[in-house]
């Protein structure tokens, strides 16, 4: 085997029969993703650290653009899909390339790749403080953002698929099979959940409505969850973990175990997020028995990976890249453990919506996603940069104000999580709710919301001095990195499966049976299937299809799954507009539009909702956290308009101690109504039942209703010359919330009401 | 809890869930329970092959990212790296 070190790379070249091939890895690119996921990284948990301020203190809203509404998803999305996914393609391509003995397919598809996932990310930092967003939760995204993700996933997977074309090694090592099905399970997640009807550059519908929209955008939500924070992950844990240890993995048994069980199980498990929603009964159910079962591949993944520390734990105290592994998968195992906890309905009755959750996920993705990444970085770092790492110091140094910081962000908000639980649900001695006014619940949480940002300020601290470190470690790297050329055989054009092997049990020696078992246990389909990227490639889309199809078939063909109510109806003009407005400013990150039917929200909130009042909702708004308290009812609980122009002019006048920020901008802001008809339009074309006239004279109706808004705010002593103003649409969607079940039925022309009773409403027809 | 509470609480307790019914005349009610049973059967049927399979046969795969590469990027000592 060759050891010379080149200047320049040196491309996959065949080798001429009975001689090796020669060739070098493309760890360029793997520098650029490096780069890529610390400055990322930072600026992700810099904007974490200012919506953690803001929900100390609601002066931390800086202006329009700054509002938590808007930056919490940007929050997300940069540690989501900028921080973890750039950590995931530096894994993917330096890794795949050694367990394939293959340079990467396309060195210019590698190039596109990188490059247009950093201009998505720009794109993101462009369009979610301005409001344009699709509020689905880690799916915001506009529609002409959309198409530029998948076009940059099909150049991944092509890169990497014609990569495992190339290959040099038989057999698929079990990292590989995570990395397979991430790209195809994101592939499928991303495409389906983000099926949307443009209304214009910057705004769009999604195709799917109500209940279907919540099923499917928390069938993405869970599974980019799983297929974007856990899998690529796990794939990463099996070729690093082992690396850094110089140790093989524990048990490759039960990492085909943990494999298959994941990708199966995790499919199915998204309706959790729902429970006690409009969702029908059968899908949460099938959710919660899902998740359960999760804990069985996610801990079989967590002790194979501690136990591949097998007798290198010695080193754990001395070697920062294994500290920051043995605490990541620590808190893989925790956060698994609480995830199918947390979707046990009677649990999740008092944990959803609450901060239990926020503590969750930080726990999954600073804990597991932020440590597997930061040891992945130091170890990588040395090797790409082709020098020691400058301060090893700092390394240590990072870790112990990253764990601190974890748990000084993660212990507060659990705390926060079930006091808030717990005081919604109180009662007192007379049966009344012991906390009716909301507020009371949100003051009582400020000082460990103050905890949660001195423990997010110090995990930023350690990931600027992670940055630091890597940037003079980069310093000291040469002028041109060393190029080592491999070389290795070319696989056989044609490859034969293993037969099956007879029984080595001489007959007659035992029971029949045994030497049955005997064969069964020497069956080879799966060794068979490793070598075949394929047909590996087919069964894991069919687990994860299978899966998808069992729960997305019957939600959208049972029509009583959904039972509709005569006397909903669509959207005014101004009201979508207002919807509109609604999105924009992020309000479903701090309420809810779902009440569920336990008697501490009915009392609070009013009568608990139906799936047939949102069959007009495009997307849904439920939520999935009460910053502040629902809003499913406040058009028929505050059906006044003067009392929301105020609330939007200065929250604390009629919520003293609310913590929301002011929206005076939509106060001084005229209203365009031009946009109306464009988005009836839309509408229409998903199905909302608009006639032509109401398109066509949709402004004229917007304007109309405007009016009327206005004069009952002058009615009410407020200002004058509301109509034109950006509230008054914002103020029309909020006085329609929770009025529909009191309207009256709908006559038909010949004079016969289309469901005579409350209770046909209720059930449908 | 004083008479009055109790009155309040089974007042206020909503009437079952019209998605539940719709679950139920649906039929969708046994989907959890096939779904489960046959997930359960095929994962039996894995691990059991995986416990009767011979740990060796596994060994090499599992040192696959151990030897990957006979060559791995020189690794220059302290000091003797080359100045940028």
């Amino acid at each position: 085997m060759s050891t010379a070190a080149l200047a320049s790379d040196v491309p996959d070249r065949p080798a001429a029969a009975g001689t090796l091939d020669r060739f070098s890895y493309d760890d360029d690119v793997v520098r650029k993703f490096l780069a890529a996921t610390v400055v990322w990284g930072i600026v992700g948990m810099l904007v974490g650290v200012v919506v953690a301020l803001q929900l100390a203190d609601p002066r931390f809203n800086v202006g329009e653009w700054f509002s938590f509404g808007r930056l919490r998803p940007l929050h997300t999305n940069a540690v989501i899909f900028a921080f973890a996914g750039n950590a995931i393609f530096a894994a993917v391509y330096y890794s795949s390339q050694r367990l394939l003995k293959a340079r990467m397919f396309s060195d210019l598809l590698s190039r596109i790749h990188f490059w247009g996932w950093q201009l998505i990310i720009v794109g993101a930092a462009l369009t979610l403080p301005f409001g344009i967003t699709q509020s689905k939760e880690y799916a915001e995204l506009e529609w002409f953002l959309d198409i530029a993700v998948v076009l940059v996933w099909v150049v991944f997977a092509v890169n990497f698929f014609g990569t495992l074309a190339r290959r040099r090694e038989r057999h698929l090592y079990v990292a590989l099979w995570f990395y397979i099905a991430t790209i195809v399970a994101i592939a499928i997640l991303y495409i389906f959940n983000n099926l949307a009807m443009p209304a214009g550059w910057f705004r769009s519908y999604s195709i799917y409505a109500g209940t279907q929209d919540a099923f499917m955008q928390w069938w993405y939500g869970h599974n980019a969850v799983a297929f974007f924070l856990t899998t690529p992950f796990l794939g990463l844990m099996y070729y690093f973990l082992p690396k850094a240890a110089d140790k093989p993995v524990f048990s490759y048994r039960l990492s085909i175990v943990h494999f298959w069980s994941l990708v199966f199980i995790y499919i199915w498990a998204g309706p959790h997020h729902l429970h006690y929603t409009a969702l029908p009964e059968w899908a949460s159910t099938l959710g919660m028995l899902f998740s359960v079962m999760l804990w069985m591949p996610s801990w079989g993944g967590m002790i194979n990976g501690l136990l591949t520390l097998r007798g290198a734990w010695n080193r754990v105290a001395t070697d920062p890249v294994l500290k920051f592994f043995v605490v990541g998968i620590t808190f893989y195992g925790m956060s698994t453990f609480e995830g199918p906890l947390l979707s046990v309905k009677t649990v999740n009755a008092l944990s959803h919506y609450t901060d239990w959750t926020i503590a969750h996920v930080h726990a999954g993705a600073l804990g597991w996603v932020g440590f597997m990444t930061f040891g992945m970085l130091y170890w990588l770092a040395p090797r790409l940069f082709q020098t020691p790492l400058a301060k090893p110091g700092w390394a240590n140094l990072h870790f112990w104000t990253g764990t601190i910081g974890i748990l000084l962000y993660i212990i507060p908000i659990y705390a926060a999580g079930l006091t808030q639980g717990l005081m919604w649900r109180a009662f007192d001695a007379e049966g009344y709710l012991q906390y009716p006014d909301f507020i009371e619940t949100v003051t009582v949480l400020l000082p460990l919301y103050w905890i949660r940002v001195i423990g997010g300020s110090l995990y930023f601290f350690g990931a600027i001095v992670c940055g630091v470190n890597l940037f003079l470690t980069w310093r000291n790297a040469p002028k041109a990195y060393d190029v080592p050329v491999h070389e290795a055989a070319p696989l056989a054009p044609r490859w034969t499966p293993a037969p099956l092997e007879p029984s080595e049990i001489p007959a007659g020696s035992t029971l029949p049976i045994a030497r049955k078992l005997d064969v069964f246990a020497r069956m080879s389909w799966h060794r068979n299937w490793e070598a075949l990227p394929l047909t590996f490639t087919i069964w894991t889309a069919i687990s994860i299809g299978v899966a998808s199809l069992f729960e997305i078939v019957p939600m959208f063909t049972i029509k009583s799954d959904i039972p509709r109510i005569a006397s909903v109806t669509p959207y005014t003009p101004l009201e979508l507009m207002g919807r509109d407005l609604y999105i924009s400013e992020g309000c479903v990150n701090c309420h809810s539009q779902m009440i569920r039917p336990l008697r501490a929200e009915t009392e609070r909130y009013g009568e608990y909702s139906k799936p047939g009042e949102f069959v007009y909702d495009h997307p849904f708004q439920w939520g999935s956290r009460r910053i502040g308290p629902d809003l499913a009812r406040v058009g028929k609980k505050i059906p006044s308009p003067l009392w929301h122009l105020r609330h939007f002019n200065e929250p604390t006048d009629t919520s003293p101690g609310s913590i929301m920020p002011a929206y005076r901008h939509l106060i001084d802001q005229d209203l365009d109504l031009a946009h109306a008809a464009a988005s009836v339009a839309a509408m229409r074309r998903i199905g909302v039942p608009y006639s032509d006239d109401e398109v066509a004279a949709a402004e004229r109706l917007a304007a109309a209703q405007a009016e009327e808004i206005a004069e009952r705010i002058v009615v009410e002593q407020g200002s004058e010359g509301m109509h034109d103003r950006k509230v008054v649409a914002l103020i029309a969607y909020l006085l329609r919330l929770g009025t529909d079940l009191d309207k009256p039925v709908p006559v038909e022309e010949d004079g016969g009401a289309m469901l005579a009773s409350r209770d046909e409403q209720e059930v449908g027809r | 809890m004083t008479q009055i509470a109790l009155a309040r609480m089974l007042a206020a307790v909503p009437a079952p869930s019209a998605d539940a019914a719709a679950s139920a005349s649906s039929g969708a009610g046994f989907w959890p329970t096939v779904s489960m049973l046959f997930f359960i059967a095929v994962f039996l049927g894995v691990v059991a092959w995986l416990a009767f399979s011979k740990k060796e046969r596994w060994a090499r795969d599992a040192s696959i990212p151990l030897s990957e590469s006979p060559v791995e990027p020189r690794m220059p000592a302290r000091g003797e790296e080359r100045s940028r």
